[in-house]
């Protein structure tokens, strides 16, 4: 039975979001934009000329009339998450959103697309699931109409939802996952379109490119064989607070940063778990935004930890001159608990003897100076290079 | 067409035993393999295991400021941290080990064996993996041991320990030069690391990034290009700048 999927399109994913979240009419003109520039408009301003990355100045006078949005990219992550973790409850768990990185989400601007695999159903099934899911994401987006095709290729399945999948030939081949010298090495062989490149001889484009070169070379004839990515609902703990009135004293703030990391920890550990990036989201009295994320090397579960990543986290903004009047700490990476495991046992310690063992017979033959551990002597000296000395191995 | 194959296949298989000839399939869930996680999640869900395998020979090459040895450094750290019986080892072959760096990253000094000035890498690497005392070995043969340094019977001797670690729990990672692949050819996982650019915090240096490309990898079939960020804090902790 050949695999089958499907791919889903709804145009203007981002801007039908926002005027579900916030109750807009469907008529009026929508624009999502940061301080400078437009990430994503509706329908209606697109028509008006407005695009992706132009000018907010430019866009406010092709459509003086439109709502202005602010981009909240936690509330469009979270938003995709409960649909795809919809979907995935209701079809299949091998669904996978077209993120930013992807090939084909270049040719889908301002479209959300999922591609669902539906490799155990036979033609008819998945043909009846293709219009369950189209109903399932026009009730979940509200208003919004949602193209779906099906396919054996993520590709192909995608380019039967476009309106113009003939155009893709004229598009510049940088939209292709090139490297830097890659993209050099066609530009200078005179490849400057996806469909240029697609009319090459498949044994020449091996020959030349490789592995990686074929790969491209099927994705620029509209074949896109890689298998859906599972989706894995990702695990978060979220804690806010909201405050009536701007804080401006440190210790006041530091204050709510212990209550958070309390209430952290305290979550944490009743589901015996922990975190190890830590996302800091805060708006200042002149309702400006900022946010800060935060890999540690480990992953932690105690407040007192929590506490101080929070801190090392909120020193690194630049003052707020408004006072502070919301927190959001958001811990991700969730992992179950694992507590350190102490040198207690027997094989640890025949480990260490076998290592000795190794170490002295190689001594034998190379000289004991060539095995060494280096040893702090003084962590605060001056020089650095007389912090740490390299003691012989077989003598500590 | 399709149900001439199949019948082809099964006629084959028959004959010959199932596994001389069997389709290959796209595998969608992740394999199990004992692994040690690296210091970056992306890093670790392209691989498609969860990280760096026990029991097989890893490459990674790249120049410099392609952020390998902070690689290195911290896939000790974390080696340490998941397995406190795990002994590690580093052999620095030109000599530019710095500890405090290496605390920086999150190493354990104390508990890390540094090797210096020996020459026969191939032969002590044996005589490690053979011990079955090494959980992590860092082998940094940048520099120090070229194509044309390494003799025809060294090449030969890699083959010996690649065998010899299948029997063990050891991983074996080599840094090196991107020129000197064909010495390594044995490595069920390579990976190619390039600096990508430099990422500021204001006026000061935060850290850099880095592509990583996954050139060859014997768990998942496909070739992946994952991008990481290095961060040059000394506070412990990894920032996405």
């Amino acid at each position: 039975m050949s695999r089958q999927i499907v791919a889903a399109r709804v145009p203007y994913f981002v801007s039908a979001l926002y005027r579900q979240r916030l109750n807009l009419r469907p008529d009026k003109p929508l624009l999502v934009a940061m301080t400078r520039t437009v990430s994503a408009c509706c329908e209606q301003c697109a028509a008006r000329g407005v695009l992706p990355k132009m000018l907010l100045r430019q866009a406010q006078t092709l459509a003086p009339d439109a709502i202005l949005v602010r981009p909240d990219l936690i509330l469009e992550k979270e938003a995709i998450n409960v649909l795809l973790e919809q979907v995935a409850a209701k079809i299949t768990p091998l669904v996978e959103y077209a993120t930013g990185d992807h090939a084909n989400c270049v040719y889908a601007a301002q479209s959300g697309v999922f591609y669902i695999d539906l490799e155990h159903l036979n033609d008819r099934q998945a043909v009846q699931l293709v219009s369950q899911m189209q109903c399932l994401l026009s009730s979940l987006l509200g208003n919004a109409i949602v193209h779906a095709g099906l396919s054996d290729s993520k590709f192909r399945a995608y380019a039967q939802t476009h309106d113009a999948n003939a155009s893709f030939a004229a598009l510049p081949i940088d939209l292709l996952p090139l490297d830097s010298a890659l993209s050099e090495r066609l530009h200078l062989l005179g490849l400057t379109t996806v469909g240029a490149f697609a009319a090459l001889p498949t044994d020449a484009v091996y020959r030349q490119l490789g592995k990686y070169g074929l790969f491209l070379y099927q994705l620029a004839r509209g074949l896109d064989l890689r298998p859906v990515r599972p989706f894995k609902p990702q695990i978060v703990e979220r804690v806010n607070y909201t405050s009536d009135y701007p804080i401006h004293e440190r210790y006041a703030f530091d204050a709510v940063l212990d209550m958070l990391s309390n209430e952290l920890s305290a979550r944490l550990s009743k589901r015996g778990c922990m975190g190890r990036s830590i996302h800091v989201a805060m708006t200042d009295g002149n309702g400006r935004y900022r946010e800060r994320r935060m890999t540690m090397q480990r992953e932690l579960s105690d407040a007192t930890f929590i506490r101080k990543a929070l801190r090392l986290l909120v020193d690194k903004f630049s003052p707020f001159t408004g006072g502070v009047c919301e927190v959001v700490v958001t811990l991700t990476d969730i992992v179950p608990f694992a507590g350190f495991q102490l040198s207690l046992f027997d094989y640890q310690a025949e480990r260490q003897a076998r290592l000795i063992e190794a170490v002295e017979k190689l001594a034998a033959r190379y000289g004991r100076e060539a095995f060494t551990r280096p040893i702090q002597v003084d962590g605060y000296n001056r020089l650095i290079e007389h912090r740490f000395e390299f003691q012989p191995f077989l003598t500590v | 067409m399709k149900g001439n194959l199949n019948a082809e296949l099964a006629r084959l298989q028959e004959r010959w035993g199932e596994k001389v000839i069997r389709k290959s399939e796209w595998s969608t869930q992740p394999q199990e393999h004992p692994r040690i996680a690296t210091h970056w999640t992306r890093l670790n869900d392209a691989l498609g295991i969860g990280g760096i395998p026990r029991s097989v020979l890893t490459e990674c090459t790249g120049s410099g400021t392609a952020g390998l040895t902070t690689f290195g450094l911290r896939l000790i750290a974390q080696a340490q941290f998941e397995n406190s019986s795990d002994t590690t080892v580093w052999i620095d072959t030109s000599c530019s080990f710095d500890a405090e760096y290496a605390t920086a990253c999150g190493v354990a000094v104390e508990r890390l064996l540094i090797v210096r000035g020996v020459r026969d890498i191939p032969d002590m690497l044996y005589t490690f993996v053979t011990s079955k005392g090494v959980g992590l070995l860092v082998c940094d043969v940048r520099g120090g041991l070229s194509d044309r340094s390494v003799p025809k019977p060294e090449m030969l001797a890699m083959s010996r320990i690649t065998t010899a670690l299948t029997a063990s729990d050891c991983a074996l990672v080599l840094l090196s030069d991107p020129g000197s692949q064909p010495v390594y050819s044995q490595a069920a996982l390579r990976l190619h690391f390039t600096h990508e650019r430099w990422l500021r915090r204001g006026r000061d240096l935060g850290g850099y990034r880095v592509q990583v490309h996954i050139a060859r990898n014997r768990f998942i079939p496909v070739a992946r290009r994952v991008a990481i960020t290095v961060g040059l804090s000394t506070l412990g902790g990894e920032d996405d700048l």
